[in-house]
Parts: C-alpha cells; structure tokens; sequence
C-alpha cells in the first residue's frame, strides 16, 4: 500500500459526516477543557470514555484525540490572557505570552500561538504517516521479550513523568499492576483476588477507575481552594501578527516542530518537556536573550508549536507498538480494549480505516481548531467566568451516569468513589495517579508476555536480556531508572553522613 | 541547598506522608502477597502457575514500600499545603454511593437530582436557590444527553409498589 492509498484511506474515513462531527465535537471539548482551569485532559478523556464507547471504533479515537490536542490549543488561550496555564504544557507559553497581553498584545500571541500549533500539527500528522509502517513492521518481528522490554520501558517511562519522589511513583505502578491482576487469570481460569464476589471476575472497571482517580480526586482537590480563581476578562482587538512578527517566529516554528516531533516519541517525554526544550532552544539562539520573559513573540511560537507536535507524535508508540507514552494514551487504549480492538502492530493490518482515519483526523482537527479558537476567543474567555462550584456538581453527575451506563452495574459506581477519595489521599501523600493506571493498562499484557517468554525459553529468566532488541530496550529503562535515582541516593548518602 | 537547610524541616511540623505512604503500600503488598500464596497456585518458572506473578509483585512493593517508609520526611514543598476539605471529601466520595441506591429504587431522574444536591454543598458557596437551580438544570441537562442522545438503558423513573 502506498503514501498516496494510506492517505486517501485516512482523509475518506476522517471526513465522514459522522467523523466529522465527532472530530469538531472532540476539538470543541478540548479546547473548553483547555480553557477551563481545574480540568485537566486526562479527567475529561476519562469521562467521556463511556459517551465514546457507544461510538465506533473509529468515531470515539477521532473524538478522544480530538480532545487531547484542542486541551493544548486551549491551554494555550488561558496562558496567555490570564497567566493562567489550563493545561500543564502551556505553562512555558504563560512566559512571553501573558506578557505580550499586557502590553495589548494579546491578539498576534494567541494567533501565533494558534498558527504555530496549527503547522506543528500539520508536520506531526505526516510525521505519524511516515513513521507508523517502518516501525509497526519492526514491531510484528516483537516475541515476548522484545514486549516485556517495551511495556517495562514504558512503565518507567511513567515513573520520569510523574512529579515528586521516584520511590513513590514506582511503588503506585506496582500497585496499579497488581491491581490489573484482579479478575479471572487467563491461563488457569483461576480466580485472583476477587474476594468471592462475582462483580470481580472480570477485574477492575477501567473507565471508573479513571475516571474516580483523575476526575474525582481532581474535584477534591481543587475544592482545598475554592477562593483562588481569579477572573480578569480582557478586550481583544487585532488578532493579525505584523510584519515583524511573521518573520521573528517562522524559524522558532519549524525548530519548535521539529523538537516537538522528536521528544514527543519518546515514552513518557512527551509535549510538556518539548515545550520547555523549544523554549530554551530559542532564548539560547536568540541574538536578544534578554526579550525572553518580557514578551518575546518568538517564545509564544517555539514551545506553542513544540508542544502541539509533541501531542501527537506520542501517538505514534501507541497506535504502532500498543504502549502508551502517557496517561491520556493508556486511557485511548482502555478505550481500544473495550471495543474489543488488541492495540499494536497489527492495527495498521487489520484496521486500516482506523489507523489511517485517526491520523488524518488530526490533520483535519487542527484545521478545525484554527478556525475555532481564532476568531471565536471572545467566547472562550466568557468561559473563565463560569464558577466552580457550579461545574462540578455537573462534573459528577455526568461521571456516575457515565459509570453506571457502561455496565448497568452498581458496583462499579463503589469501584469509582473509591478510587476517588483513594486518588485524593494518594495525592495529599505525594503519589500521582498516572502511573498506576499504566500499570493498570499494562499488567495484565506484562505478565502475559512474561509468563509465555518464559515457556518458550525453558525458564531461563536470562534470556529477556540476551536478544537484542529486548536488551536495548531493558537496558534503556534501568538506565533511565538509574538517572532517576542517581540525585536521590546521593541526597540519602548525605543525609545518613551529616546525621551521623 | 546546603545541609543545614533541610536538617531544621523535621522539627517544626514533622511530615509523616512518607510513613504512611509506606505503610500503606507495605501493608497492600502484604495483603496481596499473603493472599496469592495462600489461595493460588505459584507453579515453577517455566510454568507458571497464577499466584507467581502477583508473588513477585507483592515481594517488589513491600520492599518499595519499605524504602518509602524509611526515606524520612521529603524538603519541604514549594507550594502551600491547604487543608484537607473534608465537608467536600465526605459529600463528594458518598454520592455516587448514593446515586447508586437512588437509581435502583427510584430511577435515573432521581439519582441525578440526588447527586447534584448533595455535590453542591461541598462548595462553601451552596445555597438552598443554588442546589435548587443546579438540581433542575444538571438533571435536566443530563437526561437530555443521555437519555434522548445516548439511549442510555436506565429507566428514568420506576415507580415501586408502595406508590
């Protein structure tokens, strides 16, 4: 199959009518997201699995992703107007463009900010393009070990991304694999931890384990300070970028994107990192340094267009290999799993339509974007007015309905309060929920892997590191793992010295 | 940065979250670990029978659990630590509890209501007109999407046998 043939599969299911609205739905979602501070991506994706799960295969990847980069593009909007990052990856963006604002620039930065991410995600998307076949057709050479060195991989991966202590975030991964372990073993049929109780069988709910430990716990949490919001409403006038402008911002474009590309592949990097690398990248090169912080068009532009490539290449591990690079992507693949679809290598295969429809969405999302978030910011900013307190009894209204309507099941609306006030103590301890719900993705494929990895090579635990690939890639998380550790033992070391 | 910054931390408030984090996840890998050995079959390494991966596991987050515990109280954190909210913790973790017993007795109508009352006072600024208007709105708001949208199965009243 050729380029040509792949893209007109994509563009030919993308722009179904059907597609199409989901992929504006997705797109719109996202940016009231975005915009809207105290929810994030991961929480919205995860409440509206349920609404997606009633969709098409195709249909609810085009909305989710939808979601997941309209949150970069109104992330950005709050940044800039408010200081006020909605989403983690805008907060370099906040920088030079809150900044710009104030001088009554607020116009050129959030349209350059729209234009950057807007050829960020054209880039990307081919990016996607031409990187999926190569690497799905290494993938399908994949035996177990070369899987449990990918999936261990992108669970430490996890580990770098959450914040606080190392320690902590590999003690929850454990926890969330133990957790997927919960249900009916698939060699034996035996029953694992379910306590006796029937509703257990099939393990966990995924969508309310989500759903309480990023959407619930996340209420709670922005319920410690209901008083903080502050809302300023500006007038903007002229969205245009001058002259000037254009020709500040064309190089930190194209060099954003590229570094957004790259270290948006990398398990667990993802778009915030590429944000601040692009970031430092054009403060280093700039021949005026010191404009940087004080409105510097060049510092909307680098990490606006690093970020939005970043967000979507992480889709590349995911839709090839089936590992997800963050929490938003294991959520896409609960998503996948649930509609009965195994993500990996085999998708490209088997589900040409979805593949190729998803990646030429995106294409056609951030189109939608530009349109949405230029010339209709007015009414964005109208958003930030809306209080909390009256959000969030919507918030969990729609999360229980959302819960109760994937099963019909009672129990899994306990399964979410749980994971709610667990996820809310977890956090008050300096635990983050996202790598327990990669663990939670990924334990059960782990160990499925392991558990045949070490069939076929007569018990010999030696041989996951003896093939190359596997090695590589294991050797890659120790060293990772390593780097990690490296400032935290030399802290202890310290601590135990001067305590002596 | 220097050694004498962080040595004064431990005597103003001691933080015990490492402890408890530790414990908890000492006592879960416990809990884990004691129940795959006792209900599940370990098998051998070549074959391995149900109860050996969660084993394995269990051993690794008692040991994480461990390191938790014993690596004392973390420097102290650049952002405040407000209070724990609880009136909302309590209102928030108890509603889709109830909203569960709701919508078995009473219907999916009811269940929402119910959640949207009883979420809006886990904000300092509900009042009686606020959860009022939230409880129409939200309910109205979400059986139109899910119910007429999404066909959700749910029944959106049941009128039991006592009336």
């Amino acid at each position: 199959m050729s380029f040509i043939d792949q893209l007109i599969i994509g563009f030919s299911t993308a722009s179904t009518p059907v597609n199409l609205l989901f992929c504006f739905l997705g797109a719109l979602i996202g940016t009231l997201i975005g915009v809207l501070p105290g929810i994030g991506p991961t929480a919205a994706i995860a409440m509206l699995l349920p609404i997606a799960l009633t969709l098409t295969p195709e249909a609810s990847l085009i909305m989710l992703a939808g979601i997941y980069y309209g949150a970069q593009y109104g992330g950005s909007t709050t940044a800039i107007l408010i200081n006020v990052p909605g989403e983690s990856s805008a907060a370099v963006t906040a920088l030079d463009g809150h900044q710009l604002a104030r001088q009554g620039r607020a116009g050129p930065a959030l349209a350059v900010a729209a234009i950057g991410s807007f050829f960020a995600g054209t880039v990307a998307t081919l990016v996607i393009a031409v990187a999926a076949l190569p690497l799905t057709a290494i993938a399908l050479q994949f035996g177990p070990a070369e899987y449990v060195g990918l999936i261990v991989l992108g669970l430490i991966s996890s580990v770098v991304l959450a914040h606080g202590s190392v320690l902590k975030a590999l003690a929850i991964l454990v926890f969330g694999l133990l957790l997927g372990l919960i249900g009916t073993d698939i060699y034996t049929g035996a029953q694992r931890f379910t306590l006796g109780l029937l509703q257990l069988s099939d393990g966990l709910n995924f969508v309310a384990i989500a759903i309480g430990a990023f959407g619930i716990a996340e209420v709670i949490k922005n319920l410690e300070n209901e008083d903080q919001r502050a809302t300023i409403a500006k007038r903007i006038t002229g969205l245009m970028p001058t002259r000037e402008d254009w020709r500040k911002i064309t190089f930190p474009i194209i060099r954003g994107t590229a570094l957004g590309s790259l270290l948006g592949v990398l398990p667990g990097a993802g778009a915030v990192l590429a944000a601040f690398a692009a970031y430092a990248v054009e403060k280093k090169l700039s021949r005026t340094p010191e404009r940087f912080g004080r409105g510097a068009i060049e510092g909307v532009a680098a990490p606006e267009s690093a970020n939005n490539a970043g967000a979507q290449t992480s889709f590349i591990p995911m839709l090839t290999l089936g590992i997800p690079a963050n929490s938003v992507m294991a959520l896409m693949i609960g998503a996948l799993v649930i509609q009965g679809i195994v993500p990996g290598p085999n998708v490209v295969k088997e589900q040409p339509a979805l593949f190729w429809g998803t990646i030429a969405s995106m294409w056609i999302g951030n189109l939608m974007l530009l349109l949405l978030n230029l010339p209709l910011v007015g009414i964005w900013v109208r958003l930030l007015s809306i209080p909390y307190y009256v959000l969030f009894p919507a918030i969990l209204a729609f999360a229980s309905i959302g819960v109760y309507s994937v099963s019909g099941n009672v129990f899994d609306l306990i399964t979410l309060a749980t994971f709610g006030i667990g996820g809310y103590a977890l956090s008050r301890l300096g635990c983050e929920p996202a790598p327990l719900l990669l663990g939670f993705v990924l334990g059960p494929m782990l160990e499925e892997q392991f558990r045949r990895g070490m069939m076929i090579f007569d018990g010999n635990v030696l041989m996951f590191v003896q093939r190359p690939i596997s090695a590589l890639l294991l050797g890659a998380a120790a060293l990772l793992l390593m780097g990690l550790s490296v400032p935290s033992i030399i802290k202890r070391r310290e601590k135990v010295f001067s305590e002596n | 940065m220097h050694q004498s910054a962080h040595r004064g931390n431990g005597r103003k408030r001691p933080d015990t979250s490492n402890l408890i984090a530790g414990l908890f996840f000492v006592s879960t890998g416990v809990a884990f670990g004691a129940t795959a050995l006792w209900k599940l079959d370990l098998g051998s390494a070549l074959q391995m029978g149900p109860g050996y991966f969660p084993v394995v596991l269990s051993a690794l987050m008692i040991v994480l659990g461990l390191a938790v515990a014993a690596s004392g109280a973390d420097p102290a954190p650049d952002e405040v630590r407000h209070p724990v909210p609880w009136r909302g913790l309590i209102l928030i973790g108890t509603a889709p509890i109830a909203f569960a017993a709701v919508v078995i007795f009473l219907g999916l109508a009811p269940a929402i209501a119910t959640i949207v009352g009883l979420v809006t006072y886990a904000s300092r600024r509900a009042t009686p007109k606020l959860a009022l208007l939230m409880m129409l709105g939200v309910t109205a708001l979400s059986v139109a999407v899910f119910k007429f949208g999404l066909e959700v199965s749910a029944p959106l009243f049941i009128f039991g046998s006592g009336g």
